[in-house]
């Protein structure tokens, strides 16, 4: 019953993309509006680190999907892996472009292409989830190279994005010393990720602090 | 100075410095207004969005497929006009094609038509040059007076009529 909900659904979207290929804008649009904001979201926000970025990001991929559809060859998984693959594509032009230190760099995207096409799930959902998942593991790995004291303040104020009194309190200081942990954190974050640009991939998960 | 620096990034006890305590207030205040410009402000937003990315605002999204969509029928003007245009072109061709191949073809119709005419005067011997002796059976006699010449120019305008009649292809 299930799959022939999901089989009616694909032969929807298959109808929606050969319009879209005809030059339906509805169709496009229609496309776009299902698919894009998930995109953003889970793919090129997290790689981009900011919502200027991600929203140029997200532009420069729909321009891309309304100049290139007519291409898309149609594979029974739907249009989603696509659109994560065009969307990824643009994220890595972006990062080599990118004059600032982020989680993702150029290699790690290059290699997310690499496997984007057998390995991105059919189901949306489950796509989303994996980016998601993928991305906060990111994170835990980029903290779990500096001092845990440091990535303390970083979860707690960053993170979690609570207030910084109540943060300086938690980790029983001023807040103007947290001020100074809390500095001294994102540098010492920023270090780590310029020396060891992908976190994720790294086996070695103690801080240097740690040793010392 | 940067081993002091070095230090502080991994002992987080370490005294601060006047300069730690500036850009720790730099920091503070970059995180409160995002427009005020700060690395270390940028990559702590980087790591909430990636940790919990935010949605995407419904009106901006719409602007951005809108924007998207505006280009797409854009392109498929251009390209219309394109084709507009070469068929302009090929029109254009085709008609000055026509033309020429019709000159060509009155031009040719005309030199067959001609050519039976050239083939007869080809296949019809002229008359040739000749002696004026065999119009003169009885002898010269100088001393009176005789109708020589009018009958040497009666036989050339003949053969001359003879002639043209051939080239025309009358004969």
């Amino acid at each position: 019953m299930l799959r022939g909900v999901e089989e009616a659904e694909l032969e929807a979207e298959r109808t929606l993309v050969v319009a879209a290929q005809a030059g339906d804008r509805a169709a496009t649009g229609e496309l776009l509006t299902k698919y894009g904001p998930r995109i953003y979201r889970s793919v090129l926000l997290p790689r981009l680190g900011s919502e200027a970025a991600a929203q140029d990001a997200l532009s420069e991929t729909y321009a891309k999907v309304v100049e290139r559809i007519a291409q898309f060859k149609w594979q029974n998984v739907g249009f989603a892996p696509w659109l994560r693959t065009v969307a990824l594509r643009v994220a890595l032009d972006h990062l080599r472009a990118k004059k600032r230190v982020l989680l993702w760099d150029a290699d790690d995207v290059e290699r997310e292409i690499d496997e984007a096409n057998s390995a991105t799930p059919i189901d949306q959902t489950l796509s989303d989830h994996r980016d998601r998942a993928s991305a906060k593991s990111k994170v835990e790995a980029a903290l779990e190279k500096i001092n845990p004291r440091y990535a303390r303040a970083i979860r707690l104020r960053v993170l979690e994005e609570r207030d910084r009194e109540d943060v300086a309190k938690t980790m029983e200081c001023t807040p103007a010393t947290f001020d100074v942990l809390l500095h001294r954190a994102m540098a010492a974050l920023k270090k780590s990720l310029t020396a060891d640009p992908s976190p994720s991939d790294s086996n070695t998960t103690k801080s240097e602090a740690e040793d010392t | 100075m940067n081993s002091r620096r070095d230090n502080s990034l991994l002992d987080p006890d370490a005294p601060a410095s006047e300069e730690e305590i500036a850009a720790a207030e730099e920091l503070r205040l970059a995180l409160a207004d995002p427009s005020r410009k700060s690395e270390e402000a940028d990559l702590a937003r980087a790591l909430s969005l990636a940790n919990e990315p935010r949605e995407i605002p419904q009106s901006v999204h719409d602007a951005l497929v809108a924007k998207s969509l505006e280009k797409m029928a854009a392109k498929r003007a251009s390209r219309a006009e394109g084709r507009g245009r070469v068929i302009r072109v090929a029109f254009g061709a085709a008609t000055a094609f026509a033309i020429a191949a019709s000159l060509f073809l009155f031009i040719r119709f005309n030199s067959q038509t001609s050519q039976p005419a050239e083939a007869a005067v080809a296949q019809i011997p002229l008359v040739q040059v000749h002696s004026t002796a065999p119009l003169f059976h009885e002898p010269f006699n100088a001393a009176t007076a005789s109708a020589r010449i009018d009958r040497i120019a009666m036989a050339r305008s003949d053969d001359l009529r003879e002639n043209m009649y051939a080239q025309w292809g009358v004969k």
